[in-house]
């Protein structure tokens, strides 16, 4: 199952990124099976304490990679909100799974995959229900978002942002 | 399992227990996001703040050099924080480049820096050659002024 959710607001709509990629930058890769050349790559256990890494991971990376005022924020946010959906629905109440992440750099493209090997996106009666915020706040956050769900279980959120340009809320002032 | 087929278990590849396996690309991303993953590491196998420091120290050290281990590849790290201990795990590496990383951050007076570091250093062979650091409560270096 596959589920894309275009962003919305005063940009205008924008379609998921296609996976179309541009010249790679002059840097080594690690490339994955299905094309994904992460720069970084993590596997941990799906436990809350272990958002904070990932979320300081990801924010080191974007600093290195010299993204724009923002984006650090909108990332950092954005991978919260993937982990913690992972850490408090991927596994229901037996827990004691894993979380992979990857992130690849392509032409001022940051791409991130949060992954998890539990129970996919189906609606389960048991567990906590959430707010219902998360997607939402990662698409609005991102550049594009897709979902997929593997047939073998497991869950992949996949999420774009570019290193120009913060696509989270802007402020505005006042009249 | 095929012989020299990795074992996930052993190598941490799929973070088993509360294993954390970090793959980086080598250079500056190794060298910040591996600091950054090792402090808050240091800070939850409850180190001293003295150590703490000491720990990120050596993550640095090993993120600067990553490029002459790692070469193209990613530069890959398992790390895991007990009550009182952080372990690195670096590699698999090539033969002889744990050693080799030991002496390519070096201080004049210290000697090797990662050595001065670590409570304990050991070259180990885990389906290939692996560099396994442990730091633990104490500074290696003494009190800070």
């Amino acid at each position: 199952m596959i589920a894309s959710v275009c962003r919305t607001g005063a940009r205008g709509t924008r379609p998921v990124k296609d996976g179309g990629r541009s010249t790679p930058v002059a840097r080594p890769k690690m490339t994955e099976p299905n094309g994904f050349h992460p720069e970084l790559r993590l596997a941990l256990p799906a436990v809350p304490e272990n958002v904070a890494i990932v979320r300081h991971a990801l924010g080191g990376l974007v600093d290195v990679m010299g993204g724009a005022e923002g984006v650090e924020a909108d990332v950092k946010l954005a991978v919260t909100e993937a982990c913690a959906n992972v850490v408090v629905h991927a596994y229901g109440s037996d827990g004691g799974g894993s979380m992979q992440i990857t992130a690849a750099v392509d032409d001022r493209t940051l791409e991130i995959a949060v992954s998890d090997e539990g129970r996919g996106m189906a609606p389960h009666i048991e567990g906590p229900p959430g707010h219902g915020l998360g997607l939402p706040l990662i698409a609005t956050l991102s550049r594009g978002l897709e979902l997929s769900t593997r047939p073998e279980g497991g869950t992949d959120v996949r999420m774009s942002f570019s290193l120009d340009r913060s696509e989270g809320i802007e402020a505005t002032g006042g009249d | 399992m095929a012989e020299g087929e990795r074992n996930p278990e052993e190598d941490g590849s799929q973070a088993s227990g509360q294993a954390i396996v970090i793959e980086l690309a080598p250079g500056d991303i190794a060298e910040v996001v591996l600091a950054r993953i090792v402090g808050i590491l240091a800070s939850r196998a409850g180190l001293g703040v003295d150590r703490v420091t000491e720990a990120l120290a050596l993550a640095e050290a090993l993120g600067a050099h990553s490029r002459e281990i790692a070469g193209d590849d990613h530069f890959r790290v398992v790390a895991t924080a007990n009550n009182g201990d952080l372990c690195l795990t670096i590699g698999p590496v090539a033969t002889g480049d744990a050693a080799r990383l030991l002496q390519l951050e070096t201080h004049p007076a210290l000697g090797s820096v990662i050595e001065r570091l670590a409570d304990r250093v050991e070259v180990a062979d885990r389906g290939g050659e692996v560099l396994e650091l442990h730091l633990s409560g104490t500074s290696k270096l003494g009190p800070t002024a």
